[in-house]
């Protein structure tokens, strides 16, 4: 028996304890995190809207893809265009791993957006992104989905302006919605997150 | 030696006109770093960004704008708020003396409408701003993919 202090043994044992404990801290550090808020995980109920350049987009048709959606209209000057170059951007940088994410964007102003328009403008974008239209009441259930707001705003020279939800949604392969992009997110920040969906793998 | 004076006095003359130059801008307002995000599409909209100094003595504000190649040219602002965008027009962007203001994606902006169609990237276009003190100033902005 020692007197007083710490035996040999006692510092191992407690210089182990601390060493386990400071790499068990390092832990989420090394996990992969999101820059985007995170949902739920919840599946995301399949809904189908008519595709700008032709057919029927089902949400279900593109499991095994990560789909990536935005709520805009092709008035929009300032917010969705600056969205959409991001998005562009985006699909830039995950270079061929882009192949595997599906971008849509889908109409708040179907009143003014046709579907001619609406190729016409996100051909300017990025000629891959899906353009997504409807009837009022179809393109109502898909915002309540998302809890996507829409606003009929104040007037503007060219008819009035619509105040609507600005983030970005993010569908990961198993078709649940998983991010929530803020508006202004930086750069690089959607293109993390997207390749940590891309690593995950579909059942 | 005389010649060394007709330098010396050459040179003053060029400091003087250079001085001169800059006080000949209106009221001291500057624009720098304008450029349009030119509309995708034939008719649709482009919006339009700088940065705006006014180096003179009194406050201004942008109260207006008109470009050829739009039918009309309006001063917007978005806001972000609880994640819903909003644009609303403004009637004045203050521009207080010594100040900048910067017109800048999802802030103030000009909201130009009709836009004709064809514009390039890369290619400079002609807008005019309309200031309340210092009235009509002509600036080239560059259509660029930001």
């Amino acid at each position: 028996m020692q007197e007083g202090g710490f035996s040999r043994t006692q510092w191992w044992i407690w210089g182990g304890i601390l060493v386990v404990l400071v790499a068990l801290s390092l832990v989420p550090l090394l996990l992969p995190h999101f820059h985007g808020a995170e949902y739920s995980d919840a599946e995301v109920i399949d809904f189908a809207l008519p595709r700008a350049d032709g057919g029927t987009f089902h949400l279900s048709d593109h499991r095994g893809d990560v789909v990536v959606l935005y709520f805009g209209y092709t008035q929009c000057p300032d917010v969705c265009p600056t969205t959409l170059m991001d998005l562009h951007r985006t699909m830039e940088e995950l270079e061929a791993r882009a192949e595997d994410v599906t971008v849509a964007f889908v109409t708040v102003d179907p009143a003014r957006d046709t579907p001619e328009k609406m190729v016409d403008y996100l051909r300017y974008f990025d000629p891959s992104f899906i353009g997504l239209y409807g009837e009022p009441d179809e393109l109502q259930r898909v915002y309540d989905l998302f809890s996507v707001t829409v606003l009929a705003e104040n007037q503007t020279a060219n008819g009035y302006g619509l105040a609507h939800t600005t983030s970005t949604f993010v569908i990961d392969r198993n078709g649940r919605l998983r991010l929530k992009m803020h508006y202004g997110a930086k750069p690089g920040e959607m293109t993390d997150d997207l390749k940590i969906l891309l690593r995950e793998r579909g059942s | 030696m005389k010649r060394v004076w007709w330098v010396v006095f050459v040179c003053a003359a060029l400091v003087l006109s250079a001085c001169n130059a800059g006080s000949d801008l209106p009221e001291g307002i500057t624009v720098e770093e304008a450029w349009i995000r030119p509309a995708p599409m034939g008719g649709g909209v482009a919006a339009g960004y700088m940065t705006i100094r006014n180096g003179g003595p009194g406050d201004d504000a942008l109260i207006g704008a008109r470009a050829e190649f739009a039918s009309e040219v309006q001063v917007h602002e978005s806001i972000v708020q609880d994640d819903i965008a909003v644009m609303r027009p403004v009637e004045a962007i203050p521009v207080p003396a010594g100040g900048t203001v910067l017109l800048e994606p999802g802030g103030y902006h000009l909201m130009l409408m009709d836009v004709q169609e064809g514009i390039e990237f890369g290619e400079t276009v002609t807008i005019t701003l309309i200031f309340e003190n210092a009235g009509e100033v002509q600036i080239q902005a560059e259509a660029r993919r930001p």
